[in-house]
This record gives C-alpha cells, sequence and structure tokens, in this order.
C-alpha cells in the first residue's frame, strides 16, 4: 500500500539572532601622590617669670598662642 | 589626603599675644627644633625680632608691611638656656615705648640665609601701670 507524507514548510525555524555583547570597562590608571610636608621648624614659647595665676588659668601676663599651629610643640 | 581640590602647604607661623605691663622688664623664652624635635644649635642661627607700629589704626594688631619700627630686639641664648632655646627680653625703658597693637616676629638665620625661619609673629597687648 502506499504511503505519503506531507511536511509542512515551517519545519526550519528562524530564531532572533542575538547580537553577541561586549561589555566595556573603562578603568581610569590614578597616579596616587603622597605629600609629606617637612616642617623647618617645631617650637615651644614659654614664660620667665610668671606663676600660674590659679588652678588651670594661666597668667593673663606674658606670651600667649592664639589658636593651633603645627609648628607648635 | 585631599581629593578634588588643591591640597595646602605651608603654614602660618604660630601666632602670639605678649601682655607687658607698660614699664615692666618682661622675658620669655623659644625652644627650637627641627622636624624631628633635635633642638637646634642657638650659636649656628641670628636671631633677630623688630617690634613696628602698624601706620594705619585700623591695622593695629595685624602683621603689615605699612609699619614704623619701634625697638629692635636681640634675643640670645642666655647662659641658663639649655639647647635649642633662646631668651627675648625686654628691659623696662623699652617697654614703656610699646602700644597696644605694635607687631613683631622673630627670625632665624644661619649663615648665609641658607635658612631663615619666622618662628613666631604677632602682637603686643599693653596693659598700663599706675606706679612710675
Amino acid at each position: 500500500m502506499a504511503k505519503s507524507t506531507f511536511y509542512t514548510k515551517d519545519r526550519y525555524k528562524a530564531d532572533f539572532i542575538q547580537p553577541k555583547k561586549y561589555t566595556a570597562k573603562f578603568i581610569d590608571v590614578k597616579n596616587n601622590v603622597k605629600i609629606t610636608e617637612i616642617l623647618p621648624f617645631r617650637v615651644k614659647f614659654v614664660n620667665i617669670g610668671i606663676e600660674a595665676y590659679g588652678p588651670g588659668n594661666a597668667a593673663p601676663i606674658g606670651i600667649a598662642i592664639i589658636g593651633l599651629n603645627n609648628y607648635v610643640m | 589626603m585631599a581629593r578634588g581640590g588643591p591640597q595646602g602647604l605651608g603654614s602660618t607661623p604660630p601666632q602670639l599675644v605678649w601682655t607687658i605691663v607698660r614699664g615692666d622688664t618682661a622675658a620669655f623664652k623659644v625652644y627650637a627644633t627641627d622636624d624631628n624635635r633635635i633642638p637646634l644649635n642657638i650659636p649656628d642661627y641670628t636671631i633677630s625680632m623688630e617690634i613696628k607700629r602698624p601706620n594705619n589704626s585700623s591695622d593695629l594688631g595685624i602683621i603689615t608691611d605699612d609699619a614704623t619700627l619701634v625697638l629692635t630686639l636681640s634675643p640670645y641664648q642666655d647662659p641658663d638656656d639649655e639647647a635649642g632655646e633662646f631668651t627675648v627680653r625686654l628691659s623696662a625703658a623699652q617697654s614703656s615705648q610699646l602700644e597696644t597693637g605694635d607687631i613683631f616676629d622673630i627670625e632665624l638665620r644661619s649663615a648665609q640665609d641658607a635658612v631663615v625661619w619666622t618662628v613666631g609673629q604677632g602682637s603686643v597687648s599693653v596693659v598700663e601701670d599706675v606706679t612710675n
């Protein structure tokens, strides 16, 4: 007995062709610089002949340093 | 470390206020070392100090070049000063000449000015006296 087989033409499926993904990563080359400052000197100022005014209170006469300073020990 | 902006270098010398009583003697010591805290050999340096009066009353107490010389002091290493120390002295006659708002600085110079350091700068505050 004769046998006939019929195939549909859509046997072949087309799929989306996806572009290959390339990932770019940019790395910034950083030049690290550390600046170390050398102080030319350090200094301390000492009053002469002036006794303390009271516990924890400096005498109001004499040399006084205003604010903070890197040079002062 | 600072990012994205300028990084500061250098420092303002120590800012001082020297309070004296008019006509009194006054003195203080300065102890100076290098950055490693090794005392300086003071005889290697010439120490100078000038006290000036700003020419404009609005500049009193402010460090300025626009000022007139009042006194020249010569700080030196006293016999009782230890390594790295020197003494700034004001006689009674000298302190009588000073006014509040006068300005000064103290400078160390090595031979041939190879090193010049301003170890401090500031102003004078004069307390008036009663007994002459």
